[in-house]
């Protein structure tokens, strides 16, 4: 008699891999062929790791259409192993697996409308963070406003894409813009996913923006954040860049280091 | 009977009525009309993000209604040792949510650190007995509550297993000293996939187990020439599993009933119109008690 773990290890192989020999033995027939019985387990299972992903990468799913999604997210499921009993958490690695997807190469674009799909997700289920207080901020004197580290909101996802991903997001995802048109070469999108209260909100910023922000999400001080947008964009209102971000609760602490 | 739970029926303990299967579709909706549902039940992983709406909304709807966690992802059954991680997150939404009933399944559905996310049949064997009572145990024992354990549906039966389905369901119970989640719809599925009396079943189980009882659609489908009934809970409840239900309040007394819908989710008119059905099968058996 095979152990718990050799009988559940039989079954997973036939579950992903089609490879039924061990199993089958272990199952009674009565009537239905055990891969028959064993096709039910697989149809469920890849198809419960199917429609998470489709729930996720909306867009890609707009995109490629349900039986293009099907298969691509049923090639990745056999061989991207789930490590979470808790289906959200499964799909990061399907916008590198899209990348390398050969039915899917001529649509450049598809591994970073799936990054923006994930980043959506991510930010969704992200932490909230702790209150922040700005108004002592007034009190600092400007000299030490370079050494200031902001804190940036634990649901912020910085993404950028040489394709205009936000509009082909928005026609994909959004009713009122289907019949849209999108030029592909209509230029490159710095994209910020924020969570300010509990729904996920996309927004373009301006590459000089989008250095300021990477640079305090990685924890680099003020200074040296204003000094990377500068690099990029020399005219930068930093400091009213500064204060939309706070009035848009993508920063939410600081403190003087 | 009917009619909206009071504010401080939140966080009150689970009634013996029938409750619904929270599902996200719902979520703004329960917010916005507040329906009169006795209790929900949520998917205890729904909870495990970190916030966002899927977290903040369910807060919410707690506040207002009986609220109680049942497991999809645990694993009870697998030959892994207990997923640590998924343990942690379930212990700290317990606290903060704090359900009035805890449930995971008779079952397994990952193995070599592989989850398959589907609740898998295990051998009715007496070694898988004493495997999955044991970490029963040390599942209530680390979250410091009673958690119940559901009967699961299944498409096949191992030649291995020793002793039929409710035999095992009741050695795992008695060994684990834990209450039963009886789900009849998957029950009866399983009396006709596998040919057994579905009233033996019932029979088999200790009055005093069973402290809550789940309801759901499941399909028939041809495969290899014959019926098989598959537990999609994308349908109504089917009138035969309706006609075991009453069979089993009537054996069972009244416990809290759930109406779970997962698959093809129809707007919430339509489980509260399954609830009432089974609040109303439900009445005899509460005047009786009462």
């Amino acid at each position: 008699m095979p152990s718990l773990r050799e009988l559940q290890r039989a079954f997973a192989r036939a579950v992903f891999e089609g490879d039924e020999a061990a199993v089958a033995g272990l199952i009674r027939a009565r009537g239905i062929p055990a891969p028959d019985r064993l096709s039910v387990y697989r149809n469920n299972v890849l198809g419960n790791l199917r429609d998470a992903l489709a729930d996720v990468f909306e867009t890609v799913h707009a995109l490629v259409g349900p039986e293009f999604f099907d298969h691509a997210a049923e090639c990745y499921a056999r061989r991207t192993p789930s490590v979470s009993g808790d289906l959200n958490d499964y799909g990061a690695g399907f916008p590198e697996f899209l990348r390398d997807f050969a039915p899917a190469a001529s649509l450049v674009y598809l591994p970073d409308a799936a990054r923006l799909d994930w980043a959506c997700h991510e930010s969704l289920l992200a932490p909230d963070p702790e209150p922040g207080d700005f108004t002592a901020l007034a009190a600092v004197d400007p000299a030490d406003y370079p050494r200031i580290r902001f804190e940036v909101h634990p649901a912020l996802r910085l993404l950028r894409s040489p394709y205009p991903l936000f509009r082909i997001r928005r026609i994909c995802t959004d009713p009122a813009a289907a019949d849209e048109r999108v030029d592909l070469a209509a230029g490159a999108d710095c994209l910020v996913v924020a969570r300010p209260g509990a729904h996920v909100e996309i927004a373009t910023v301006t590459p000089g923006q989008f250095e300021l922000l990477a640079a305090l999400q990685r924890g680099e001080p003020f200074g040296a954040a204003c000094d990377r947008a500068l690099a990029v964009d020399p005219d930068a209102d930093v400091s009213a860049w500064l204060h939309a971000q706070v009035a848009a609760a993508n920063l939410t602490g600081w403190e003087l280091t | 009977m009917s009619g909206a739970p009071t504010r401080e029926a939140g966080r009150g303990p689970i009634p013996a009525r029938a409750g619904v299967g929270l599902r996200a579709p719902h979520y703004k909706e329960i917010l916005d009309r507040h329906p009169p549902v006795a209790w929900f039940e949520v998917h205890s992983e729904n909870v495990f993000c970190a916030g966002g709406f899927p977290l903040h909304d369910v807060e919410r709807i707690r506040a207002d209604y009986p609220l109680s966690f049942h497991g999809v992802g645990l694993s009870l059954g697998s030959a892994d040792p207990l997923d640590a991680r998924h343990l942690a997150r379930l212990r700290e939404r317990v606290r903060r949510l704090e359900p009035g009933l805890v449930s995971e399944h008779l079952s397994w559905s990952s193995v070599d650190g592989r989850y398959l996310h589907d609740l898998l049949p295990l051998p009715c064997t007496r070694a898988a007995v004493i495997h999955v009572a044991d970490r029963i145990r040390r599942v209530r024992d680390y979250l410091g509550r009673e958690i119940l354990i559901e009967n699961v549906s299944s498409y096949l039966e191992y030649t291995q297993s020793e002793f039929p389905e409710w035999e095992f369901l009741v050695e795992v119970l008695e060994r684990a000293d834990c209450g039963a989640l009886l789900d009849v719809n998957n029950l009866y599925v399983n009396a006709v996939n596998h040919g057994f009396d579905p009233l033996a079943y019932l029979e088999a189980i200790p009055l005093a187990r069973v402290r809550e009882i789940h309801l759901a659609g499941h399909s028939r489908e041809r495969i290899a020439g014959r019926e098989l009934l598959i537990d999609t809970h994308s349908r109504p409840v089917a009138e035969p599993v309706w006609d075991l239900y009453h069979r089993a309040i009537e054996r069972f007394g009244p416990v809290p009933v759930l109406i779970e819908w997962d698959a093809d989710i129809p707007p919430i008119e339509t489980l509260l119109g399954e609830a009432r059905r089974a609040d109303r099968l439900l009445e005899p058996s509460r005047a009786v008690s009462a």
